[in-house]
Order: structure tokens, then sequence, then C-alpha cells
């Protein structure tokens, strides 16, 4: 990656233990150009979720700086900076409000944020939105339960754009959703990236979609990214035995199935 | 052969009797001794409470309306109550252990507590079975996690202690509700390869329900895919994730993004999504999601028919040649 990079991960430190175990996150340097997507694999309890929020703002690293555009972000955040990096959750039903209806989570945020001079702008730019995530007018006064998993994740992603970030994070952002709907879900977040020229950080225990969404991939294991280059080259040579044991671990439609293959592997 | 189990138009309604909703209908396959079968759909499809229904343990407010429910014993396929099939013949393994192991139990005590009630074994005799059993689903040191807590476990070695409580009933048919889902990838492929040996070294039979196609494919000889509570199509494994023989099972299997999809072009989702059971169409339920959908399609009487040509049987009246134009099975996945 030449071009300079928007977001920078400079060494950051998550240690819950004070010292007495190992760092969630051990001494994590990233960086992601501007327009391009990081995707960052690997399973539960490897840190990936503790430096996503470090990297949003919501937890402050014990040691190292997240910055963009070169200069250091605080945390907590200032207001200047609260609504350059947003971050699109697991489960879409904990970022909204199970009360307020579409139209009332989206305008209040662009009014808020001074994104809309008035309630009418702000319900235009929300239907705008709306239709930029593949939804339309049509949800604007559905509440989250009222919305299938795949159209709450999409109102997610819409409240996560309606500031306007310059870094958009999506931490497990397609696990829960099933297949059918999470590729269109995927092709979403692609097709948003490319028109938006956002920079993104995907976050995912699943290398076959991280590598589909992703620009280049890291991978994490026991706090460290272990791995890192572009994803095919991942996929087809991982050099880390922990990369290894994932790509092997990964089921392919085309792969052998047990009765074929080795049996005698060691459990 | 006589099958192991067999399920026969199950129907499964919950609300009011005057009004149901069946989220399940007519739902019917059978396992063959030593098989490994697939029950695959995404959430909401029917396929957890069709298994549900198999054990008797359906949550409350579904009652099942209709079908038969049928074990093998001596040579012959029978009607069977629940509690008698529980405690042999069917062993039940879910997918989050934490709640279905008693925490307050050490792990040895739990995997033999139900054998030893029924057969009154001595507790050295209990003791002795659980350590073969612990060591049998590949419990690293069976002496000393038979001591354990299950909460003393991590993920994998707890579902390997539901696993060893499902053989102490020596079962004939195993039943998985997305054992691995909560599983990290690399535990997940050591439990499917622990599920995979012990069907051989047993002759057991496995009926595994996952979301996960990738999962089915590697450990299931025979599939039936469902879809908004019916079974859409059935088949073995290698033609029904090669030459799918229905517009959804070949749209679930573009739209996964495996190692090698094309990076430079959409995914191929399926628009729309999955009927609840309040609000399914007339007809085929998946019409209306479906690219080659045609009038006819809504006046479908669901039913698996033969496929020209294929080993598979599906739902799809064009795929299968039951009215419409005729739609070759090689068009579902071009």
């Amino acid at each position: 990656m030449s071009a300079a990079p928007l977001l920078q991960v400079d060494d950051v430190v998550v240690d819950y233990s004070h010292g007495r175990g190992s760092p969630a996150v051990d001494h994590v340097s990233l960086d992601i150009p501007r327009g391009r997507t990081l995707g960052l694999v690997g399973q539960s309890g490897c840190g990936k979720s503790s430096l996503a929020r470090v990297v949003a703002g919501l937890a402050a690293p014990t040691s190292g700086a997240v910055r963009l555009g070169g200069a250091v972000l605080p945390t907590p955040r200032g207001r200047a900076d609260a609504t350059r990096i947003q971050m699109v959750f697991q489960d879409p039903s904990s970022a909204l409000n199970p009360m307020h209806t579409v139209r009332r989570t989206l305008t209040e945020l662009l009014l808020v944020h001074r994104r809309a001079p008035d309630r009418r702008a702000a319900t235009d730019r929300a239907v705008e939105l709306l239709e930029l995530v593949g939804l339309g007018a049509a949800v604007l006064d559905a509440r989250p339960r009222g919305l299938s998993g795949g159209q709450r994740q999409r109102v997610g992603i819409a409240r996560a754009l309606a500031v306007e970030p310059e870094v958009l994070i999506a931490d497990e952002a397609v696990s829960a959703l099933d297949v059918s709907v999470q590729a269109a879900v995927l092709n979403t977040l692609r097709d948003l990236g490319a028109r938006l020229d956002l920079t993104m950080l995907f976050i995912s225990h699943d290398l076959a979609v991280t590598r589909y969404v992703s620009d280049e991939l890291a991978v994490m294991h026991r706090g460290r990214i272990v791995e890192r280059g572009r994803p095919d080259d991942v996929l087809r040579h991982p050099r880390h035995e922990y990369t290894r044991s994932l790509v092997a671990a990964t089921p392919r439609m085309d792969g052998p199935a047990l009765s074929e293959a080795e049996e005698a592997r060691p459990l | 052969m006589t099958p192991v189990l067999r399920i026969t138009d199950l129907v499964l309604e919950t609300g009011p009797a005057s009004a149901p909703l069946r989220p399940v209908s007519h739902v019917g396959f059978e396992v063959a001794p030593g098989e490994a079968f697939g029950l695959v759909g995404e959430s909401g499809s029917g396929k957890s409470l069709t298994l549900r229904a198999v054990t008797g343990l359906l949550p409350e407010g579904v009652r099942q309306a209709g079908g038969t429910l049928e074990l093998e014993r001596d040579g012959a396929l029978r009607p069977y109550r629940f509690a008698e099939a529980r405690g042999r013949g069917i062993g039940m393994v879910f997918q989050e252990p934490m709640t279905a192991l008693n925490p307050t139990m050490r792990v040895g005590d739990l995997v033999t507590a139900g054998p030893r009630a029924r057969h009154g074994w001595s507790r050295r005799t209990a003791r002795s079975r659980a350590l073969d059993l612990l060591a049998e689903v590949g419990m690293p040191d069976p002496e000393g996690q038979a001591r354990m807590w299950p909460h003393q476990l991590s993920g994998g070695l707890r579902q390997r202690v539901m696993i060893a409580m499902a053989l102490a009933t020596e079962p004939s048919v195993l039943l998985c509700d997305e054992p691995t889902t909560a599983l990290d990838v690399a535990v997940q492929d050591q439990i499917l390869r622990l599920l995979h040996r012990i069907r051989v070294e047993r002759g057991l039979s496995i009926v595994f329900v996952t979301h996960d196609l990738g999962v089915v494919r590697r450990l299931c000889d025979r599939v039936a895919v469902m879809y908004a509570g019916q079974v859409v199509e059935t088949g073995r494994v290698d033609e029904v994730f090669t030459r799918p023989t229905h517009p959804y099972s070949a749209g679930l299997l573009r739209s996964m993004p495996t190692p090698d999809t094309p990076r430079d072009r959409p995914l191929a989702a399926i628009p729309g999504g999955q009927p609840g059971a309040a609000d399914r169409p007339e007809g085929c339920r998946f019409a209306p999601r479906c690219a080659h959908a045609v009038p006819a399609c809504a006046r479908l009487a669901h039913t698996l028919a033969e496929v020209p040509g294929s080993p598979s049987r599906s739902a799809c009246l064009r795929v299968a040649g039951l009215g419409g134009p005729p739609l070759d099975r090689r068009a579902l996945i071009a």
C-alpha cells in the first residue's frame, strides 16, 4: 500500500490484566490508506473487538495511539472528532433504540450533529441514507422489531453513515445474518466503500467473508497481528502456523468430505 | 435396509387452534443406519423445531398437529414414546453446552447420570464407563477432567462432554442441533472430525441441523434443504451441492462467499427475505424471491418430485417438470 495512510493504529496495547497476564491487544500497529478496506480476521477472544473499541474511541488503550490523517485522536473523543470514526455492530438491535422509529433514529442524529438544518431536510437526508443502504422511505416509520435482521443491519449502517464518518468499522457486522441476506449486505458495504470513498476496518471470524470485502488482510491471534498481506496471498500461501490452521479449517464447497479426507489426523 | 429414523408429514402448529400458524408443514425424511443426514436452512426455516419434535422437546406453545415419528426397533419402524427414546435410541447434542450441562455436577458424574439411574449402575461401574466415554470423545485427560465442573472447561471440551453424555445411552441416532456454531473454526473442525469418527466406529446415524452449508458438505452423506417450514430439495450431498435442483438451494450456494469467490463482482444475493410463518405466500413459498418463477408457481401444491436426470428430489415445479415451462437444473447455477 503506497498511499499515505488515513487511519493509523500505533503500537496499541489493551491490558485488562494489570500486567498479570498477557494483554488482550499486544502491541498492534496497523494502517489503512484512504478509501481502502482492511480485513481483520481472528477467532473469538483474539482481541479484535477490543482493538475495534479503541479505534472507535469507545475505550482507551493502555498504551499506544490511534491517528487519523496523522493527528492523534484523544480518548474520549472531543466534539470535533466524535463522528469521524463510526462503528457498525454485530447486533444492530444494540445500536438502535427499540422505542424509536427509523425516522426518529436518523433525523435526531442528523439534527444533533448538524448534518441537516431542520426536520424536513433531516427527513429528506434520512431517506437518502436509507436508499444508499438498499432500503427506502418505506421503513421510515418502522421500529427495529418490525424489521428483518438484514433490514436492521442496513439501518445500523445508515445510522453510522449519517454523521459522514471518514472511517467505518464493521465488527462482525454480517455474522448474525443468514447467508442469503449476508451476501446482499456485503455487496452494499463494498458498494458504499467505493461510492463514498470510505475507509473501512472489517472485522470478522470468517476468513472467506473477510477476504471477499478486503483490499488487505490482517490475521490476529492472541492479541497480535501474526500475518498481513493481500487477501489471496494470505489464503493461498499462509506463512504463519495459525493462519495455516485457519485456512485448513475453513470449509470449502469443493473440498473433501470427511469420509474422503484423512481421518487419521489427531483430534 | 430399514431406516433407523423416519419422519413422515410432520406438521407443527402454534397459536390458537382456530387460526394456527404452521412453522413446519409436512416435513418428512428418513435416516439410514450409519448415515449422516444434514437438515440445512436459514433461521426460521423450521429445521430446529423439526429436530425438537423428534425428541419431544418442543418449546412451549408449539404442538405437533400431524405426522408420524418412528424409530427402528427389532428390524421394524415403530412409533416411540419420547421418554423411552431419550433414554436409549436417541442421543442429543445442542448448540450451547453450558445451558445443557448441569453446572452443579462434576463432569464424570454428568456423563453417566442418565444411564446410571436407569440401569442401577454402581458408582464404580458408572465411573469406569464415564472415563471410557471421555476418552472416546478425545478429552486430553479423562481422569482429571472427570473431576472438573463444566464451567472449568473450554467450549470445545464442553461440547465433547455433551457428546459423551449422548453416547452414554448407547443411541442408534445422534441428533445434533448446530453443535459447532458457537465454536471457533479450528475447534469446529475438531468436533466435526470427532463426530465422523464416532459415527464410523459405532455405526451410528447422525442428524445434523445447521445453517452452515460448509459443515454439511464436510460431514453429511445426504441433506434436506428447508425453506419456510418445508423441505424444498433432498438428495446426496455431493449432488445437491454441485448440481442443485431447486432455485433456493442454488441461490444459497451461490450467495456464500468461499475462498475462491471472484472479488471483482457482487455476490449473488437472493433478493428479499424468508417469509415468517404468518406471511407465507400461496403455492411455492420461494416464488416471490425466485428469478425463475412463473404464474403457475403460485398454485403449486408442495411435493418433492423426481427430477429428470438427477438422483435428487425437488419441490420446484419447473425443474421437476410438474408444470410451467420446463427449467433445466443446469440453468440454476449458471
